[in-house]
């Protein structure tokens, strides 16, 4: 992993020569910052904490077309795949929260037994150069959940802020690429070394979840617990968090259709709606709120690590900055792992 | 305010001590700037919970909704109105509530300071007599508290509860109806404006210039469903959004389906929405849904002389008929 030193003046060139065949998607302040795509260097805003929308809107759009539908075609073109709208991209700037993400993401949508074609083909068109943080809001709570704000999990380079210069790392052979034709001056120890050292200082600056350590068998020990009655009364079972979590996933399939012709498109969907788990018989396993809260909670903090080895939340603190009706997850991990400590007395044993 | 917040736990240690209440609903400090959180009090040691200032905007009659416990809630004017709204449909016994009138200077508008300070990450803010303080990036800045009212509050007919059990006093509070004579440049109400010549006196738009206006506000909607689900009002246990069969509202987010979502939620509080301003703060995404809601409410007030939460004993129109309803649009074909 060869380390080097950029000039940001001249940034503009490099984006210049991606831009030649790929398209440059980066964050741009229009009140709030989101990733948009970016014609050149002047359009980019890299003074900035995190995007309003999580980047994996890029991966996993909010409305997709899977398949489109025509009745009154020849037979063997009634049903035909939705155009793909993919280009090789460079997503230039993302916080090391996001690319994390979508490590976690993949585990879903590039596993073992699935392998999702429309998640997949934009993944592999898309190089991550990543933007170490230099600061942190108050919402932040990566070092929590395994990451940190300078974490290259994800990342195809790694750029950390150093005053006039970039210090790049090259973490993967795409991120070798990328640079082909740039000359990388190699880093000096000093400047790795201050570069380091500041990192290390923001981590430890983020005060970590109390007792999200202790949440290990959630489900056996506190399903039946009363605590989510009083964890769930002030949610209000919309779906902002799950909408704006760079690693919430789930999806709903539905034809949209206009006599013999339509599409199949795949939308978002959230735990937290009434209906998600609404059967065709009427029946409703999660018909109360906190019941849907219990499995917001359980599926990022006690299945999905069952299942993949990892807490499917990056710290980035949308869902509190988002919520109505001021909910804080890192409020109700406190309170559940109190709650784990009192039902089995010495404590959950860590998974 | 911390007069206000004195009587404010008093009241609720008082109601709770006393039995009269198995709950008091208020406001505590809440884990982001510009926003508290509702505070559910359950015993009359946990009162010191218990906060208010000018970042309490959420409209607390959401939580009561189909409630059957005993229930104080600490309520400003719109609060009190959604809850006249509430009892008016039967959603709400009104022997087990206690409304506590706190009397409301207006709620701060999140995006207002947003905008001011120039990024969405507002660290820490508070207010100094008059005037509000918030770090963002880095910066200190600094504004009057009228400049980063919500629209709504600008406009509120009725700050103070009219409709209450208890009324806390805190003498002189500050008189919000002049501001509704200025004009607010952060105010889109040039959308809701049919008439040649707005209220305000600002250039109106041409109807496909407003369409086009608010086609672009519904393209920014993620169907998150915020607005719905703090709304008092909006209380359906099946939305007509939500329905699959059939398929009211196409459930993909686009300009089409969501300005269809928008139009919706208008027509269906016509004549019920309190202005109080919940829906704008709780989007996500920054989507002005309230100049619809002003426009309908404007029509039901002069076709029918009928707002909101105003008269308890007024029947809502859409419940009622009178000789007197207009029938133009029918006869005059």
């Amino acid at each position: 992993m060869r380390r080097g030193i950029f000039p940001k003046d001249r940034l503009g060139e490099l984006i210049r020569r991606w831009a030649a065949d790929r398209q440059i998607v980066a964050p741009v302040r229009q009140g709030a910052v989101e990733f948009e795509t970016v014609e050149s260097v002047a359009g980019i805003c890299l003074d900035y904490r995190n995007t309003r929308l999580p980047a994996k809107r890029l991966f996993f759009p909010p409305s997709e077309a899977l398949l489109r539908f025509d009745f009154k075609a020849a037979p063997e073109r009634q049903v035909a795949e939705a155009p793909s709208d993919t280009h090789p991209t460079v997503l230039f700037g993302v916080r090391p929260c996001e690319a994390r993400s979508l490590t976690l993401l993949d585990c879903v949508f590039l596993g073992n037994d699935y392998r999702d074609p429309y998640y997949a083909r934009r993944r592999e068109a898309t190089a991550l150069v990543v933007l170490a943080c230099s600061t942190t809001a108050p919402t932040c709570f990566c070092t929590s959940v395994g990451g940190s704000p300078t974490d290259r999990a994800g990342a195809d380079l790694l750029l950390t802020d150093v005053g006039d210069v970039f210090l790049v790392e090259v973490v993967s052979d795409r991120g070798e690429a990328l640079l082909a034709g740039f000359s990388l001056p190699g880093a000096d120890i000093e400047t790795i070394e201050r570069a380091e050292r500041a990192g290390a200082q923001l981590a430890a600056s983020m005060p970590l979840v109390v007792g999200l350590d202790r949440i290990g068998s959630l489900d056996v020990h506190v399903f039946d617990d009363p605590c989510w009655q009083t964890i769930a009364e002030r949610c209000l079972a919309c779906a902002a968090c799950s909408f704006l979590c760079p690693t919430c996933h789930c999806f709903d399939i539905q034809d949209e259709v206009i006599a013999q012709q339509g599409r199949r498109v795949r939308n978002y969907d959230a735990c937290m709606f009434a209906q998600f788990t609404l059967h065709a018989s009427g029946h409703n396993p999660r018909t109360y709120k906190s019941q849907r809260v219990r499995q917001r909670l359980l599926h990022k903090f006690a299945y999905f690590p069952d299942n993949f080895g990892a807490v499917a939340c990056v710290g980035c603190g949308r869902c509190i900055r988002a919520c109505p009706a001021g909910n804080d997850i890192r409020q109700w991990l406190s309170a559940l792992a109190a709650a784990c400590r009192d039902q089995s007395g010495a404590g959950c044993q860590p998974a | 305010m911390n007069l206000l917040v004195t009587q404010i736990r008093e009241t609720a240690r008082r109601l709770l001590e006393e039995g009269r209440v198995e709950l008091v609903l208020g406001f505590e400090a809440g884990p982001v700037a510009l926003r508290n959180a509702p505070c559910f009090v359950r015993r009359a040691d946990e009162a010191g919970r218990l906060t208010w200032d000018r970042f309490c905007g959420l409209n607390l009659a959401v939580f009561l909704n189909g409630e059957t416990r005993r229930v104080a809630v600490m309520a400003k004017g719109c609060d009190s109105r959604a809850i006249l709204g509430l009892l008016k449909e039967r959603r709400i016994v009104r022997d087990r509530l206690v409304i506590v009138g706190v009397p409301c200077e207006g709620m701060v508008d999140r995006a207002k300071v947003e905008r001011l300070v120039g990024t969405t990450e507002i660290e820490a803010a508070h207010i100094e007599g008059e005037k509000i303080i918030a770090v963002g990036g880095g910066k200190t800045f600094e504004a009057p508290v009228e400049e980063v009212l919500r629209a709504a509050c600008r406009e509120c007919s009725a700050p103070t509860p009219v409709h209450y059990d208890l009324l806390l006093d805190v003498g002189q509070v500050a008189d919000l109806s002049r501001l509704s004579d200025l004009s607010d440049p952060s105010d889109l109400s040039d959308l809701s404006d049919l008439s040649s010549q707005s209220q305000l006196g600002k250039p109106t738009l041409s109807p496909p210039a407003r369409w086009r206006r608010f086609e672009a506000e519904a393209a920014k909607c993620i169907r998150c469903y915020a607005c719905r689900n703090v709304c008092p009002l909006c209380y359906c246990r099946e939305c007509c959004a939500d329905q699959s069969d059939p398929r009211w509202i196409g459930a993909s987010p686009n300009p089409s389906n969501n300005a269809m979502y928008l139009l919706m939620r208008a027509l269906h509080l016509a004549g019920r929405c309190v202005d109080c301003g919940a829906c704008v703060e709780a989007c996500p995404v920054g989507v002005n849904v309230r100049d619809l809601f002003k426009r309908l409410e404007r029509e039901v007030r002069e076709r029918f002389g009928y707002v909101a939460g105003a008269d308890p004993n007024q029947k809502p129109p859409l419940a009622s008929f009178s000789m007197a309803d207009p029938e133009d649009y029918i006869t005059d074909v």
